[in-house]
C-alpha cells in the first residue's frame, strides 16, 4: 500500500500491490483487508484483472508448437556426469 | 485471485519431482549435454516462451522461428547461467535477446518503441474508463492493437507470470518504470477500446 512521508497509510492500494494481485501472486493481509472494503480499490483492480485475463486468454489460444529438432552435436563433455543425473 | 493464470502454464513434469532437479539441475545436465534434460526443459518451458514472443511479433512462423533460436541457444548456453535469476526470466530474456536481434530494423520494434511506450495516455479519466464496460473477447483483440512494447511487458507481467522485479530484470529499466510502462500500456488499450466503442 502507498505511505505518505508521515508515515500514515495512504487509503488506496498502490500498484505493485494491483498488479500482484492481477498478475496472481501474493499480496499482503493488509492489502487483502484493504481491498474487501475499498470500491476504488475493487474497481481498480477489477480493470488489471480484465488486462490481465485478456493477455493470458492470448497466450492458452496460443497454438502449440512442435517439439525442436534434436539439438546440434557440440564439443565438450560428451554426455550427462552419471553422478548427477537425475532419475 | 486468478485460477486461469495457473490454468495456462506451461506443462509440468510428470512422475517424482525432486527438488534437486529442478530448473537449475535441468540446465546443469544441459550443460553436460544431456538431450533428454534439453527436452524436459523444452516441455517446461517452450509454450510460455512462444506465447510472449507470439504476443510481441504476432507472427506464428517466426514466433517459432525465435522459440528455436532461443532453444539452441539454451542448449548452447546452459552452463552461462549463474543462478542469479530465475530459470524462467533467464530463458525470457534469451528470447527477448532473439527477438529483439530478428525484429531489428523491421517495421516492428521492441526497444526503440520503448520511450514512447512509457508515456502516459490522453484517454479518459478512471471513472469513465472504457475498460469498465468491455467484455474479455473485446480486451483480448485490442491487446493485439496495442504496440510491441505495450504487449510485451503485459506479457511478461501477465502472461509470463514473472514478478515486477524479474519483469524489470528482463527489459533491463527499473520497476518504476515497468510500473509506468504498465500503466501506459492499459491507458493504450482503454484508448483502444474508447475508440471501437464509438465506431459501434
Amino acid at each position: 500500500m502507498n505511505a505518505d512521508p508521515t508515515g500514515t497509510r495512504y487509503p488506496h492500494l498502490d500498484l505493485g500491490d494491483l498488479i500482484a494481485g492481477a498478475a496472481g501472486q501474493p499480496t499482503g493481509d493488509r492489502a487483502r483487508e484493504h481491498l474487501a472494503g475499498c470500491e476504488h480499490c475493487q474497481r481498480e483492480a477489477n480493470r488489471w484483472n480484465l488486462v490481465a485475463d485478456g493477455v493470458r486468454s492470448l497466450a492458452a489460444a496460443a497454438p502449440e508448437t512442435a517439439q525442436p529438432a534434436r539439438p546440434p552435436p557440440r564439443s565438450g563433455p560428451r554426455g550427462p556426469d552419471e553422478s548427477s543425473r537425475c532419475q | 485471485m486468478n485460477d486461469l493464470h495457473r490454468d495456462v502454464g506451461p506443462p509440468t513434469f510428470t512422475g517424482s519431482h525432486d527438488p534437486a532437479c529442478d530448473d537449475a539441475g535441468l540446465l546443469r545436465r544441459i550443460g553436460q549435454g544431456a538431450e533428454d534434460a534439453m527436452a524436459a526443459f523444452y516441455r517446461e518451458y517452450g509454450r510460455v516462451v512462444f506465447a510472449q514472443v507470439l504476443l510481441v511479433t504476432g507472427e506464428r512462423v517466426l514466433a517459432e522461428e525465435i522459440v528455436q533460436d532461443t532453444m539452441l541457444a539454451v542448449w548452447r548456453g546452459a552452463g552461462s547461467f549463474r543462478g542469479e535469476s530465475s530459470v524462467r526470466s533467464w530463458v525470457i530474456a534469451i528470447a527477448r535477446r532473439q527477438t529483439r536481434d530478428r525484429l531489428r530494423g523491421q517495421r516492428l520494434r521492441v526497444v526503440d518503441d520503448a520511450f514512447l511506450a512509457d508515456q502516459p495516455g490522453s484517454g479518459p479519466g478512471p471513472e469513465v474508463m472504457a475498460l469498465d464496460r468491455a467484455e474479455l473477447a473485446e480486451v483480448r483483440d485490442a491487446i493485439r492493437e496495442l504496440a510491441p512494447a505495450h504487449r510485451e511487458v503485459l506479457g511478461l507481467a501477465f502472461g509470463a507470470g514473472l514478478s515486477l522485479p524479474e519483469v524489470a530484470g528482463v527489459l533491463e529499466i527499473p520497476v518504476g518504470t515497468v510500473k509506468s510502462r504498465l500503466t501506459a500500456a492499459r491507458a493504450a488499450l482503454n484508448g483502444i477500446l474508447e475508440k471501437k466503442g464509438q465506431n459501434r
